[in-house]
């Protein structure tokens, strides 16, 4: 029976990643410009306009650009089968080169800031909703609220200018100095990545802080708890026993959830550290009408978040006795 | 109204929230009163630090901050609402809809919400707004594009509890009209649950507007607190220290969210209390 | 419970595994084999053997990505680097008057009819990779620049013809002058290595190792992707003369702001970003330091306001001479160039341009009298509104667009709120075109093939203003490709006469009859004449030179730079 779910629920990511590869080429190739102006640069772009229009054909076909619409969206299918997605107008590398250089970058930093905030928000929301009303809760909750209304790049501006600026403690952009190899280089991108992922770790942590303490103490409210209080049992052996087991399933959907935003979640950091990852590829690319580049972003964000639903799904029902009902 | 007023002394947490969004609404509509100057105006000196006649200094080009984050008020503001209220109206009917009908209906809304939930929301945002053309106009029919979704499913679910009430099953056995059903007799019962939505998705739409302008893809003639953030990170005012001039939008996008958050906040714990 | 804690111990041990990762992949980050030639220290020592002065390593900060190492393209750092006759041989370079001189060629003369250049390489000039360049590889130059690269401005070659070992003519067809083709081609155009090239049909696409190789005085060590850092050396004996600068490393910033501070921290010696110079919101920082010049230097490229002849008002003499009066250069020149600005002329070529006519008069701020002449030419406010209506009584909006630009967004939002304030001022309403601003395509509606723009605020390159300069933006779209309106037949036969001159006096002349016709007809006004920043550090070398425009990284760097 949890076979079948999970192979249905594969089924429909399939269905969902092809939907949006669709949607996101329509979208792409509609795009208002010319993306030849950005292949070729303003005074070049104008210069053979001016003098030699055929010329501006040739290049078009040379990207491929003047075959119609359809023609471009099988060739495009059959490049992801490939995994051949083409060159960057504007960078002139395979864009899958340039998208998995900053996909290393991007990982490197949102994949420890999400298991730190996932920990630290998860044990706080624990302690502050088991003895809500407590010191801890009494601080965290408002902080936690305060935190989460903030915008994250409001955040990452004020944190760059206290101890990047002012306090000189951090680099201000950047990802190493260069010249270092091995541990020395490790420390090095260590101590860049700081400023970034302190940004993402605190505002992730709010937001997980909020989740688990919401239900721990619903959970906190259920007759059985009650019961088992009542009974005599010790509350650190509740804790464990019957609260934790039954937070820890939403809790990890929610996680899957920030997995899935991965990608896509550090855009704001990215572009006030400048950090050169995927988030800052997505907006510099629409900006120049990199289609190729562009089209990519799509696939590999969508994917992420398809790929961590399903993961979501499938805990789901792995760890969920009820499931067996269906 | 005196119940909401009864309401509001018992819970501070919601008193906050109204009076810290009371105090921006204020600020809003008397802002011709509140700021000294016209926030377009050139008034001489550019980089003032502040003093009594400019009470957040001049900004790059010598225009009085303090009345460019008075009437950035409006801007933002009007973005969150406006969005908001489209927001909740598609997802709500969406919503209602879906789980009124079930079946097939429900199957074609249900795969779109997910589909829309899928796609990640600020990529989507950002390439939209590229595609719309910026300006306020097309920020809003973007943000509304992205966000309707989860407004959707939970109201959708909610009225999925509703339509096996009873009265609900009577009214529709008597054959009165789907419509008159819907939107009579089930809206009224999931309007906390919209309401609530609806706040949170000003939050949203505010928070998606500031990051836009952040990144220079919203309105340049009509100043949002996103827009003068972005000016002053982008004319180096956190280099040069112009703490007066990147801190006060900040603050007010923050303390706005807070206020729309802590309204939400009781929202959520009541229709909670509701369901148990 | 247990489960719970192995499920911690695994993630804590994926982190710890990622960040090692970051620390190993920098092996697989270096693009060469030599890569244990790269500086492995930060900070340069200075070795005073042997009595020289060189510049062990000269550390260079610019914004453009460490991504495209290529010769045939001008893309990245690599890119930029080789204006400044860097790994690239350059045909032609420009010195820091703005006067052509011969880069990695000996000699190069232009025929009498102007149809011809001829072009003589030295004996001794090699190749990175140890191959001497002959004249094989200048005629595959033109060719490949031709037929594959699609150069247009090579497309009218009709004759290359060899003379002994040394000398190569080329010559063009009627469409083409010999002397505006040099000028235009100076700092950009590359000697190709034949045998490298001749068998790659998509050069763009070619990423080999020997892509980087080229007849210049420095040479392509490695890359360091994650850092963005790429390192070079001097080329021994060099036929050009002693490089005094030994080692050259590029280093790629996200933005002006980190460039400033990475050159306060001591981390980079001089910023060199092509027609892209410090922006006056950072002066502040610099001057605060000792050890740090500003780089100040003129100019040659300027903003500009341009009026559209196809809309009244901005076709009205009186209209443009009042809003030339009601502009407010000070507060232009204070947004644009902090201190460092000039009021401008009414020629729009600014001051350090060979072209430059300094006679004629300075543009002047008097809204009393962009009153007058509009209350003469009929613009009252009617209606009462506080809003000038036009001549025949209609209310008048005047769109304001500007240029389609990512990079200069906020400056030109900016200038754009100046001007509506200073217009404002003197009743004349205006509305900014924001969808210009921001979409490509709606600007290009606005602008391109006979625009419909009323105000049109834009800007001339230095690279541009190095030439043909500011007049070519204005002139009707049909002669230029780009976006002017104007079609005044006085003004076409100018432009045509600095097209066709072929000495630098006739150019001159050409180039004052040009900006004469502009003072009277105002078909554009600059917002200021300023100067252009490059900030490199003074405690440790001397020698810069600092190129108008351009800054201390240039051609000369390599053989004056020396240690104090």
């Amino acid at each position: 029976m949890k076979k079948k779910i999970i192979i249905n629920r594969i089924l429909i990511s399939i269905g969902t990643i092809f939907l949006i590869i669709t949607i996101s080429f329509f979208l792409v190739n509609s795009m208002p410009g010319d993306p030849l102006v950005n292949i070729m640069g303003d005074e070049e772009y104008y210069k053979v306009k001016n003098s030699n229009p055929e010329l501006l054909t040739q290049i078009a076909e040379k990207y491929g650009l003047n075959e119609s619409l359809p023609q471009r969206y099988f060739k495009y299918l059959k490049s992801i089968l490939t995994l051949d997605f083409g060159y960057s107008y504007v960078k002139n590398q395979p864009v899958l080169d340039v998208a998995l250089y900053r996909l290393k970058w991007t990982l490197l930093l949102a994949v420890p800031a999400t298991i730190l905030s996932a920990f630290i928000g998860g044990w706080l929301g624990i302690a502050a909703g088991w003895n809500s009303s407590g010191a801890l809760d009494r601080i965290m909750t408002p902080l936690a609220l305060v935190m989460n209304t903030i915008p994250t790049n409001c955040v990452a501006i004020i944190v760059l200018a206290i101890f990047a600026y002012r306090l000189r403690w951090f680099p201000i952009s950047g990802m190493t100095s260069g010249g270092l190899v091995g541990w020395a280089k490790a420390r090095d991108v260590l101590w860049h990545m700081a400023l970034p992922l302190l940004v993402m770790v605190l505002s992730r942590s709010c937001g997980n802080f909020i989740h688990m303490k919401s239900y721990v103490t619903q959970i906190k409210s259920e007759e059985y708890i009650l019961t088992a209080t009542a009974k005599g049992v010790k509350r650190s052996r509740i804790l464990r026993r019957h609260v934790l087991k039954n937070c820890f399933l939403p809790y990890i959907t929610v996680l899957c959830m920030q997995f899935g935003h991965i990608v896509s979640g550090s855009i704001m950091v990215e572009v006030v550290f400048t950090w050169v990852g995927m988030g800052d590829m997505m907006n510099s690319s629409i900006s120049s009408s990199d289609f190729p580049m562009m089209q990519l972003c799509f696939l590999i964000t969508a994917v992420c978040m398809v790929l961590s639903n399903i993961a979501a799904d499938v805990l789901y029902v792995v760890f969920d006795p009820r499931i067996e009902e269906f | 109204m005196k119940k909401l007023l009864r309401e509001l002394r018992q819970n501070k947490t919601c008193l906050i929230g109204v009076l810290i969004l009371l105090f921006f609404g204020l600020m809003a509509v008397f802002a011709p009163v509140l700021a000294p100057y016209d926030p377009e105006e050139l008034l001489g000196a550019p980089y003032l630090k502040p003093s009594a006649q400019h009470l957040l200094g001049t900004n790059d080009i010598g225009q009085d901050i303090f009345s460019e984050v008075v009437y950035g008020a409006r801007v933002s503001l009007a973005v969150g609402l406006i969005s908001a209220a489209v927001v909740t109206a598609v997802g709500s009917v969406i919503g209602i809809v879906s789980g009124y009908y079930k079946g097939a209906v429900d199957k074609v809304f249900t795969v779109l919400t997910n589909l829309a939930m899928t796609i990640p929301s600020l990529p989507l945002t950002i390439l939209l707004v590229g595609f719309l053309k910026t300006g306020m106009l097309g920020m809003v029919v973007a943000i509304c594009i992205t966000s309707w979704a989860s407004t959707a499913r939970v109201v959708r679910s909610k009225v999925l509890q509703i339509r096996e009430l009873p009265y609900i099953k009577i009214e529709k056995i008597l054959g009165a009209p789907d419509i008159l059903i819907m939107f009579k007799h089930i809206l009224p019962n999931i309007t906390d649950i919209v309401l609530t939505r609806c706040a949170m998705s000003v939050g949203g739409a505010m928070m998606t507007e500031s990051s836009l302008s952040f990144l220079g893809l919203g309105s340049f003639t009509r100043k949002s607190w996103g827009n003068i953030l972005h000016f002053a990170f982008f004319r180096s005012s956190i280099l040069n220290n112009q703490w007066w001039w990147y801190l006060p939008p900040i603050l007010c996008i923050s303390l706005c969210m807070l206020g729309f958050m802590l309204i939400t906040y009781h929202g959520r714990t009541r229709s909670q209390l509701i369901q148990s | 419970m247990k489960h719970l804690k192995t499920i911690l111990a695994l993630l804590l041990a994926l982190m710890m595994a990622l960040g090692c990762l970051a620390g190993c992949s920098g092996q697989t980050g270096e693009e060469t084999t030599t890569a244990a030639t790269a500086p492995a220290a930060v900070q340069p020592q200075e070795t005073e053997a042997e009595g020289n002065h060189h510049v062990e390593l000269l550390r260079v900060g610019l914004t453009r990505a460490n991504d495209t190492f290529n010769m045939t393209t001008q893309g990245g750092a690599f890119g930029l680097m080789n204006y400044n006759s860097f790994c690239a041989g350059l045909f032609w370079e420009r010195d820091e008057n703005g006067d052509v001189q011969p880069g990695a060629i000996e000699s190069f003369a232009i025929s009498d009819d102007d149809r011809t250049i001829s072009i003589t390489i030295p004996e001794n000039l090699y190749w990175h990779d140890g191959v001497p360049v002959t004249l094989d590889d200048i005629q595959f130059t033109f060719e490949y620049g031709r037929d594959v690269l699609l150069s247009s401005s090579l497309a009218n070659i009709t004759e290359i013809r060899r003379e002994g070992d040394r000398t190569i003519h080329i010559t063009f067809n009627e469409q083409t002058s010999a002397f505006a083709f040099v000028n235009g081609q100076t700092t950009w155009a590359k000697i190709y290595p034949k045998h490298i090239w001749e068998n790659v049909e998509k050069p763009s696409e070619y990423t080999g190792a020997d892509a980087t190789i080229g007849c210049g005085p420095y040479r392509f060590v490695s890359v360091d992707q994650d850092a963005q850092i790429s390192y070079y050396e001097a080329v021994d004996n060099y036929w050009k003369g002693e490089l005094t600068v030994d080692k050259v490393s590029v280093k790629t910033y996200a933005s002006a702001e980190a460039l400033v501070m990475a050159l306060k921290n001591d981390e980079i010696d001089a910023i060199y970003n092509y027609s892209g110079p410090i922006a006056s919101t950072l002066f502040p920082t610099i001057e605060g330091d000792a050890n740090l010049d500003l780089g100040i230097s003129p100019d040659p490229g300027n903003y500009m306001l341009m009026f559209g002849y196809n809309e009244a008002p901005s076709n009205d003499l009186a209209f443009r001479q009042a809003v030339s009066y009601a502009m407010n250069y000070d507060v232009f020149g204070a947004t644009l160039y902090g201190d460092y600005y000039y009021t401008p002329t009414r020629g729009v070529i600014a001051s350090p341009n060979m072209g430059y006519d300094g006679s004629l008069g300075e543009l002047t701020y008097s809204p009393e009298k962009a009153r007058e002449i509009l209350d003469a030419a009929g613009y009252l406010d009617v209606d009462g509104d506080g809003y000038r209506e036009d001549p025949q009584g209609n209310a008048m909006d005047v769109l304001i667009t500007p240029q389609y630009n990512t990079s200069r967004q906020e400056l030109l939002a900016r200038l754009a709120a100046i001007l509506a304030d200073n217009l404002a001022k003197v009743g004349i309403k205006t509305t900014l075109d924001e969808e210009s601003m921001t979409s490509r395509e709606a600007w290009s509606a606005r602008a391109e093939n006979g625009g419909t723009y009323q105000l049109y605020l834009g800007y001339c390159t230095s690279g541009i203003a190095s030439y043909i300069g500011a007049p070519m933006y204005i002139v009707n779209y049909t002669e230029t490709g780009w976006w002017g309106t104007w079609q005044d037949p006085e003004y076409l036969d100018a432009y045509h006469a600095v097209k066709a001159v072929n000495n630098f006096d006739d150019y001159k002349a050409a180039m004052r009859e040009l900006q004469r016709i502009i003072s009277e007809q105002l078909p554009a006004i600059s917002f200021a004449f300023g100067t252009s920043s490059f900030p490199y550090r003074t405690d440790r070398y001397e020698g810069w030179i600092n190129y108008p425009g351009w800054g201390v990284i240039n051609n000369k760097t390599w053989y004056q730079t020396v240690t104090k």
